[in-house]
């Protein structure tokens, strides 16, 4: 069974990079933005040196996660391709399993281009703690995939999802604190930020302590989702 | 042996499959007809592990359909299957492979005429060929019976040919077959037997020559004279056509009907050309049951 996981999870990861969606969500559409932005950024706010690093990875993460890995969710777990799949007896969670580790392969990579690049094309500073910077990535990774899971699982059509993406992805980028510093927002957007999994990636990369109560809060989010996620599945494993 | 029991499937409020019966023996290929929405499709996946259902009891082979699935005895080729748009048939193969634990089948995708595909993808196939790529995905584990939900719906003519054929050859291997059709020439000619559903329940069982001959009493004698027609007048005869300068009479009594028509012939000096009782058709007999006939 194990062989069987293994080479579901190599096909899952092969047929995503041949995927022109991901390749434009987890690829294209991020370096761009980090291009565009990065030369803006430093050009007109010198200071965000320290945090380009960390606002270019999040849009990365965000963007990836969001945009990119709910269209894939609903086409695995569209009605025809789910029935084909149990007909072999393929697992559900499988599905679901390749999708968050073929994710977190292709946002580590993307992530990797731009702590690789940034200090070279922008003048950006490295992170002083990078185990910390490294675990902050990972669980921010995880938790916006779950959330993008979630978002493809739960949205049943095509332009559900776009929106139901878009309700999450828009807020992450103008509430986050990536864009502009989170405290300039009047005081309600704030709060409405810290339900926000970018604002407390945001939180741990930028900055130089341990952020516990950012890692608890995405911890508290990828339980919940995961919860959700768990839940569907079965609902959608024993469908009527 | 297969056996569908008292199976009973609601979704929601609503009961699709009134109490199902039906036995499938070994070897057999057996035809599920019905009309759309009848509960032919909801029939196959109950059996297929693919439903749960509320009441009934389904054994394929001594085992639960879950089971069945689980241990490889069946095969399942579904009326909607899809695979992910870019996998190659190369890889949906050794996919396939890979969870039912064997080796490799490369020579299915021959046999089934899809290995030149290998390196396709899943997309760019047109319906033929993801049909035989389907088909060669249910057999990869060469399953003792296989489940084909419509497998000729949306062929051509020649791939529907290379598809009945590969199911004889299966037959002659011993596979079991049971397959949903709304084709009533694919399933006379394929089938040994035929179950008709039709609002969730099985209304005649047999095969195919045994439900035509179910038929109702009702027939028509088509006629063919030569000469002057006198007036007809037939005691037999319910009904009277003229098509192409053939007579039809419908008779509930056939052979009493067949001698009137003949001593008429006689009577009349008439010559007679042809005569012949119209044999009804699956098709026909099909119109019959799902509009109402007789339940048997």
């Amino acid at each position: 069974m194990m062989k069987s996981y293994l080479f579901t999870l190599y096909l899952k990861t092969k047929l995503d990079l041949k995927s022109a969606e991901i390749l434009i969500t987890y690829y294209l559409v991020p370096l761009g933005f980090f291009f565009v932005m990065g030369a803006v950024f430093t050009s007109i706010m010198p200071e965000v040196e320290s945090t380009l690093i960390a606002s270019m990875a999040i849009f990365a993460v965000t963007m990836g996660a969001l945009i990119g890995t709910p269209s894939g969710i609903l086409e695995y777990i569209g009605v025809d391709i789910r029935k084909t799949f149990q007909s072999v007896g393929i697992p559900l969670h499988t599905v679901i399993s390749t999708t968050v580790i073929s994710g977190l392969l292709n946002l580590i990579v993307m992530s990797l281009i731009i702590y690789l690049f940034a200090p070279i094309a922008f003048g950006a500073l490295r992170p002083e703690r990078l185990g910390l910077f490294i675990a902050g990535l990972l669980a921010l990774i995880l938790t916006t995939l779950l959330l993008g899971i979630l978002i493809g699982l739960y949205g049943k059509t095509t332009s559900m999802v776009t929106m139901l993406s878009q309700v999450v992805f828009l807020p992450s980028m103008m509430l986050s604190g990536i864009m502009f510093p989170a405290d300039m927002l009047p005081r309600p957007l704030q709060y409405l930020g810290m339900v926000l999994p970018a604002t407390h990636g945001m939180e741990i990369l930028s900055g130089d302590s341990l952020e516990l109560w950012s890692f608890l809060i995405l911890a508290g989010i990828s339980v919940i989702a995961t919860i959700l996620i768990v839940y569907k599945l079965q609902r959608l494993k024993s469908y009527s | 042996m297969i056996t569908v029991k008292n199976l009973i499937k609601s979704y929601g409020k609503e009961t699709v499959l009134k109490g199902i019966d039906f036995t499938v023996s070994e070897g057999e290929i057996f035809a599920l007809l019905g009309p759309n929405g009848a509960g032919k499709t909801t029939t196959l996946e109950c059996m297929e592990g693919l439903r749960r259902f509320e009441e009934g009891k389904i054994e394929i082979f001594g085992e639960t359909p879950k089971k069945a699935m689980e241990q490889g005895i069946i095969g399942i080729q579904l009326q909607s299957s899809s695979l992910p748009a870019n996998i190659t048939v190369t890889d949906a193969m050794k996919l396939f492979c890979s969870w039912n634990q064997i080796n490799n089948r490369g020579d299915l995708l021959e046999r089934l005429g899809v290995k030149d595909l290998g390196g396709k993808a899943y997309k760019t196939l047109s319906t033929g060929q993801k049909r035989k790529l389907h088909l060669a995905l249910a057999l990869t584990h060469e399953p003792k019976v296989l489940f084909l939900d419509e497998p000729t719906a949306g062929l051509d003519v020649e791939a529907r040919a290379h598809l009945h054929q590969e199911i004889k050859t299966l037959k002659e291997q011993g596979t079991t077959i049971i397959l949903a059709s709304h084709d009533m020439a694919e399933v006379e000619s394929l089938c040994d037997r035929v179950g008709m559903i039709v609002e969730g329940k099985m209304r005649s069982i047999g095969s195919p020559r045994e439900i035509v001959a179910e038929v109702e009493k009702e027939q028509w004698i088509e006629v063919q004279w030569q000469g002057e027609l006198p007036e007809l007048d037939f005691k037999y005869m319910t009904d009277h056509q003229m098509i192409r300068g053939v007579h039809r009479f419908k008779t509930e009594q056939r052979l009493a009907g067949l001698r009137e028509i003949l001593d008429f012939t006689e009577d009349s000096g008439l010559d007679l050309l042809d005569i012949r009782l119209e044999k009804p058709s699956l098709e026909e007999r099909f119109i019959e049951i799902s509009q109402g006939g007789k339940l048997s």
